[in-house]
């Protein structure tokens, strides 16, 4: 909780949508609440689209650059899950 | 300039603020050493030479190039790679040419805030014609270029290869004579590639006398608004210190001083995000409350206790910006314009 507080303020400064990276509890026996924050999340994301920070963001830096990797967004996780599942 | 065998010795500046080249002053009459042991072919900030005297050496002619600086604009890097191709050993010195230090900073906006602050708007400015560099102007006598001023600011070794990286704002000089004097008395290096020297392995806090007692704090303090019980860890006091997510190597200077740990020498081996590192240690003192507290309290806690925080994003990167693993902020999202030279 602490370490996330922190990350989300950090991550505001950064231009990193608040949606993108969100704590959630749920117990074991609280299977719905799991399921619809996953819901509200894959939602949220989609309509965010993927962040794409290499492409995007750093789209002027040098080609020397050393590329962030894995080129893969948090939204790309959750529908990769989603065709998966 | 002898026309003996001696090694050659280029040291050039990037963005840079010209502490390194104070800190390599600061070996003291160790200097002597320097010039006698080495022929020094390059050195504007301490001797008269010119571009096109680097240009006329062979590749490989100068046998060590100490680079301090970051990459901010066309020239720093022309000039970084000029000088790779001449030297044989290519040395990133000082925070600026490690990981973008201070001037990385301005990662955090856009190359167009960075100018507007810098020429219209801001206190200690008159520029009432509001006049902006410009890259290319038109004078009587013909075209005047300057060199392109980037968006996002680098770190030496992510333009060209950097065999050696001397880290710290500025190195520490005796962590600088250590390696000058291992070049000049000819002793086996590490292998080159990154490779740090004249700093350790550990953190900051290995070396830090202060007493850590395991204390959890409320609140942070900025320095002027604490004076810290001497001795004690100041983390532990709510004082911002990066000792323990910082590479070793300058003996805690500043802690030493009742200054918390800026973090100038770096993150240390085995670490990507130096940020990162810092908010899972700072998060450990926080206080959460006692155990069966109100999650709703407990959030509310904590979140009061990080907003005293301010500016995490500039605190935790402030010397490793270039370096981190998201390099630079998203402009754009908050009125800041989108980022120049797209």
């Amino acid at each position: 909780m602490r370490r996330f507080v922190l990350l989300r303020q950090m991550l505001r400064q950064f231009g990193i949508e608040r949606e993108r990276v969100q704590l959630v509890w749920a117990a074991a026996s609280e299977s719905n609440v799991l399921a619809e924050a996953v819901d509200q999340m894959t939602e949220q994301l989609r309509a965010l689209g993927p962040l794409r920070w290499k492409q995007r963001v750093l789209h002027d830096a040098h080609p020397h650059i050393a590329p962030i990797e894995p080129d893969v967004t948090p939204a790309d996780l959750v529908s990769a899950k989603e065709v998966s599942a | 300039m002898t026309t003996t065998q001696k090694p050659r010795l280029a040291i050039y500046w990037g963005a840079s603020c010209g502490g390194c080249e104070i800190a390599i002053l600061n070996i003291g009459d160790k200097i002597l050493e320097v010039d006698a042991a080495f022929d020094i072919v390059f050195w504007p900030c301490a001797a008269d030479f010119k571009y096109e005297d680097v240009h006329g050496y062979p590749d490989d002619y100068i046998d060590l190039c100490l680079f301090n600086g970051a990459i901010r604009n066309a020239e720093n890097e022309e000039m970084a790679h000029l000088l790779r191709r001449k030297s044989k050993v290519l040395v990133a010195f000082g925070s600026c040419a490690h990981e973008g230090c201070i001037p990385a900073l301005s990662n955090l906006t856009s190359a167009e805030e960075t100018l507007r602050i810098a020429f219209l708007d801001n206190p200690t400015i008159d520029n009432t014609k509001g006049t902006l560099p410009q890259q290319v102007t038109q004078v009587p006598e013909g075209e005047l270029r300057i060199p392109q001023f980037y968006n996002t600011v680098m770190a030496l070794n992510q333009v060209t290869e950097v065999d050696y990286i001397v880290p710290g704002c500025p190195p520490e000089p005796p962590q600088i004579w250590a390696v000058l004097e291992a070049v000049i008395k000819g002793a086996t290096l590490p292998p080159p590639g990154n490779t740090i020297l004249g700093a350790g392995t550990l953190a900051v806090c290995a070396e830090c006398p202060l007493e850590r007692h395991e204390k959890q704090i409320e609140r942070f303090y900025r320095p002027y608004e604490k004076t810290p019980e001497p001795g004690l860890c100041l983390l532990e006091q709510g004082i911002v210190c990066l000792g323990i997510a910082t590479r070793s190597g300058c003996g805690a200077l500043c802690p030493q001083v009742n200054m918390g740990c800026r973090g100038c020498y770096g993150l240390m081996d085995e670490i990507d995000d130096q940020g990162a590192n810092m908010i899972s240690s700072l998060a450990a003192v926080v206080a959460a409350g006692e155990l069966g507290t109100d999650e709703d309290e407990i959030e509310r806690k904590i979140e009061a206790a990080m907003d005293t925080l301010v500016d995490p994003a500039g605190t935790f990167y402030r010397f490793n910006m270039a370096h981190s693993l998201l390099q630079r902020v998203r402009t754009g999202m908050n009125g800041h314009g989108n980022g120049g030279a797209q």
